[in-house]
């Protein structure tokens, strides 16, 4: 039997990952914060030097301009996962423990290979922000001679072992089994009785079920059984044979979800494209975050999917975008959900695309670093897309208080998230603005704007009565009599941010937590 | 008696600075032999007479670090403003924080070792993203030993600085940058409402250089409170004696005692400093060493 004494090591690379706090080009809260050995353990707090995760708990979901709502309604996860960081260790072994070293809250949940590690997170039971110092894997180094190799094989390696693919059920049913003598009553059932009761089946169900009889065959690839599909969940077995396996099902797709899907097989861009032009004309819900494989045909490809009502791309960078013409997507009209959360889309892209989607609702613009000014998109959907409800743009660049100003223009708002958007200019009086315009107001993410004061806050107290979240973080000018008003005076208030908000007394919080046992009242700072 | 006491204990814990600065930063075994290196050395007082709590990379309102990625030595001092005082605000934090990026991203190799002013300008805007709000200003001043190429590459910002010296003679010195007298060029991070009154320059504002080193040079980066209290002549004779130096400890006394001379000196009221004859050229009559937080890193390039 193969032996070894155990190697601990720390993460060296991270491979992948979904969210961060902080831009891609800046080392504060980013996930380069996991590689190495812990900094700050055991220290508690909330610390730059960790990998921080910028959403927690329910409150974000409120958001639809951040929060997709799952596809299948059906198939729903049951671990809850949100988010994924993958990290690449520096030898392969078989593993026996994990460490996470934590700075502060979390709870997560743990899906494993051989050397690279990826941490699925569920946030939503979380009470904060979470960070993480370090992952250190701890196990038995992997054999180097052919013969130990082998005695690996034997013993399989678990956690492969345990995922099923969904490929699983192969498109053949035995017919030679003569087992079944008694009487089949689902015979006697119509056809559609038994496709709706189908209907209610997750995908791994309904893979099984195709393995029973010839007849539940037959009607398990009923494509009005693949409406819906999110394959999300099942990331880690999503390569081109079930690409291929869909494609004969899916005659009437309409929502698609392939995040986290395809990265590590070569030949998937190509399946993909394939799939896509051959099932999905009249799809309305398409989600693809961190596919890194995108590129301008793709995007080709979408603009031939005249129903398309939503459209996510997160964590995306589009290849060859710079020799797409701008127009390739503009014959997309009927959009009402746009998510380009951390991807590469340009200007130039972008504002003949919300040029002609008048019905624009949702916009998430969270770390487009190539988006050079958010001036000239704030003025275009200020006068284009009149009927949007949920903005976000967190970390934008060039942002200034007259694109936000502009924003007052766009009275449906309801939610607003502009975290980091003005944390060194003057905001002047760009949240008036937002106040007077923007009355239904309900969740307002004001994260590190940093100079701005009791008196330029005080309009939304005065008349965003609807306001249920607001986020502080990071403001030092706002004084304690500002807060207790803002607990006073907005009656719906549920989520109120202050952590870093260094000019508030620890002790007054706490009263004020007693006094508000209805408002969730956030307060962190760094403790060294 | 009492200040015999408090010199003793002054002496010793620069001692102790040195030695547990040997361990971070001078290990000169790791390298293979063709290779340039930075053996090093540092030692400061706070201007403060009161002991204070002592913090690895801090001197009062200077901040100080030495790191190394694989191809770079990397020495880099700043020297907090103390205005901030006034306002409420530590001015060491900024100093503290910027110099303690600075040592991040280099340990993460985050950065080119042919441009110093890159690295503090990513420095400085990774503070502008700390959740925690870091307010105040600093100088600073990074120098960066490029082990490819045997040369050094620097960059400064207000009057902290770098001096190079071989055989007795300064080959390279850092230029000051002042708006005025006594009020040098500086990165901020104003408080809200402060924007318009403060001094802020943009990182990219920095003087950079760059120039060959050879075998047994020997390179001080220190704070105005170095500079403005030590003549030139006394501090290159001082800088002479470890010209090719390779001994971490006996370099930590030269740093010792430069550092001990420019303590005397800053509370010396009689003595003709730098910084009087500086103020006398701008027409301010004025006498004596100026107290100031005194940093001093000391290398020597071992080829």
């Amino acid at each position: 039997m193969y032996k070894c004494s155990e190697l601990e090591q720390f993460a060296d690379r991270v491979l992948e990952f979904t969210t961060r706090y902080n831009s891609r080009n800046q080392l504060s809260y980013g996930p380069g914060n996991l590689r190495g050995k812990y900094t700050k353990y055991p220290s508690y707090g909330d610390f730059p030097e960790t990998y921080t995760l910028r959403c927690y708990g329910e409150w974000w979901k409120f958001s639809e301009a951040t929060y997709q709502k799952p596809y299948m309604t059906n198939d729903v996860d049951p671990l809850g996962t949100e988010d994924f960081v993958t990290v690449h260790f520096n030898q392969a072994v078989l593993p026996t423990k994990i460490y996470i070293y934590e700075t502060y809250t979390l709870e997560q949940s743990v899906s494993c290979f051989v050397d690279t590690i990826r941490l699925e997170l569920n946030c939503s039971k979380l009470d904060h922000h979470s960070c993480f110092d370090a992952v250190l894997l701890s196990g038995r180094p992997a054999p180097e001679s052919t013969f130990q190799l082998k005695c690996f094989e034997a013993f399989g390696l678990p956690q492969i072992a345990t995922v099923t693919t969904i490929c699983d059920s192969n498109d053949t049913y035995d017919s030679s089994s003569k087992r079944s003598r008694k009487k089949n009553y689902f015979k006697k059932l119509p056809y559609e009785v038994i496709v709706q009761i189908f209907y209610f089946l997750d995908l791994k169900s309904l893979c099984r079920c195709a393995c029973v009889s010839k007849q539940w065959n037959e009607i398990a690839r009923d494509s009005l059984l693949y409406q819906n599909i999110s394959l999300k969940k099942y990331w880690y077995t999503v390569d081109t044979r079930a690409l291929d396996f869909l494609q004969n099902r899916c005659k009437n797709l309409k929502k698609l979800d392939l995040s986290w899907c395809g990265n590590d097989d070569r030949n998937f861009p190509r399946k993909f494209y394939e799939f896509f032009t051959s099932t999905c004309q009249n799809l309305t819900h398409i989600s693809l975050g961190n596919a890194t494989y995108l590129n301008g045909s793709h995007l080709a490809a979408f603009s031939r999917c005249p129903d398309l009502v939503e459209l996510r791309l997160r964590n995306v960078t589009i290849s060859d975008l710079e020799f797409c013409h701008a127009d390739t997507l503009t014959k997309l009209t009927k959009l009402v959900t746009l998510d380009f959360y951390s991807t590469n889309i340009t200007t130039n892209m972008l504002l003949p695309l919300l040029k002609v989607n008048p019905n624009l609702k949702y916009l998430n613009l969270d770390f487009c670093d190539e988006i050079e000014n958010m001036d000239d998109v704030i003025e275009v959907v200020a006068e284009y897309n009149k009927q949007i409800v949920g903005w976000s743009s967190w970390k934008a660049k060039r942002l200034s208080s007259r694109g936000v100003g502009l924003l007052g223009h766009c009275h449906c708002l309801e939610d607003l998230d502009l975290g980091w958007g003005l944390h060194v200019l003057p905001p002047e009086n760009a949240i008036e603005k937002i106040a007077l315009g923007c009355k239904r107001l309900k969740r307002l993410i004001l994260s590190g704007w940093r100079p701005l004061v009791d008196a330029m806050l005080l309009p939304l107290i005065e008349n965003c009565k609807q306001l249920e979240q607001l986020d502080l973080l990071s403001i030092k000018g706002i004084s304690k009599e500002f807060v207790e008003k803002t607990l006073n005076e907005l009656p719906n208030l549920r989520l109120l941010e202050l952590s870093f908000c260094d000019s508030i007394p620890v002790e007054k919080i706490e009263q004020w937590r007693i006094s508000f046992p209805h408002i969730k009242i956030q307060r962190c700072s760094e403790t060294e | 008696m009492h200040s015999l006491w408090l010199t003793g204990r002054l002496l010793s814990r620069a001692i102790w600075n040195g030695f547990a600065n040997i361990s971070s930063a001078a290990d000169p075994n790791v390298h293979r032999k063709t290779d340039p290196f930075l053996v090093s050395a540092v030692c400061g007082f706070s201007k403060e007479r009161k002991i204070q709590r002592l913090i690895k990379g801090q001197f009062g309102d200077d901040a100080w670090f030495t790191a190394r990625y694989k191809s770079a030595d990397v020495l880099g001092v700043a020297d907090g403003v103390g205005g901030w005082r006034a306002y409420g605000i530590d001015p060491g934090e900024f100093s503290m924080h910027l110099m303690k990026t600075c040592e991040r991203l280099i340990k993460l190799g985050r950065f080119t070792p042919s441009n110093p002013s890159e690295l503090l300008a990513r420095s400085y805007y990774e503070l502008l993203h700390h959740k925690k709000s870091i307010l105040g200003s600093s100088t600073a001043c990074v120098v960066i030993l490029n082990r490819e190429n045997s040369t050094l590459y620097t960059a400064n910002i207000g009057d902290s600085g770098y001096m190079v010296v071989r055989g007795g003679r300064i080959i390279h010195r850092s230029e000051e940058q002042q708006h005025y007298f006594n009020t040098p060029f500086q990165l901020s991070l104003p408080p809200p409402g402060y924007q318009a009154d403060v001094l802020s320059d943009q990182p990219d504002s920095a003087i950079t250089d760059n120039f060959p080193v050879e075998d047994g040079d020997v390179i001080l980066v220190a704070t105005d409170g170095v500079f403005d209290n030590l003549p030139q002549n006394l501090l290159v004779s001082e800088l002479t004696k470890v010209q090719g130096e390779r001994c971490a400890s006996r370099l930590q006394m030269v740093a010792n005692s430069i550092a001990w001379m420019a303590r005397n000196l800053s509370f010396d009221e009689t003595f003709v400093s730098p910084f009087a004859e500086s103020a006398f050229a701008n027409g301010i009559n004025t006498i004596g060493g100026k107290p100031d937080d005194i940093t001093v890193i000391l290398a020597t390039v071992a080829i």
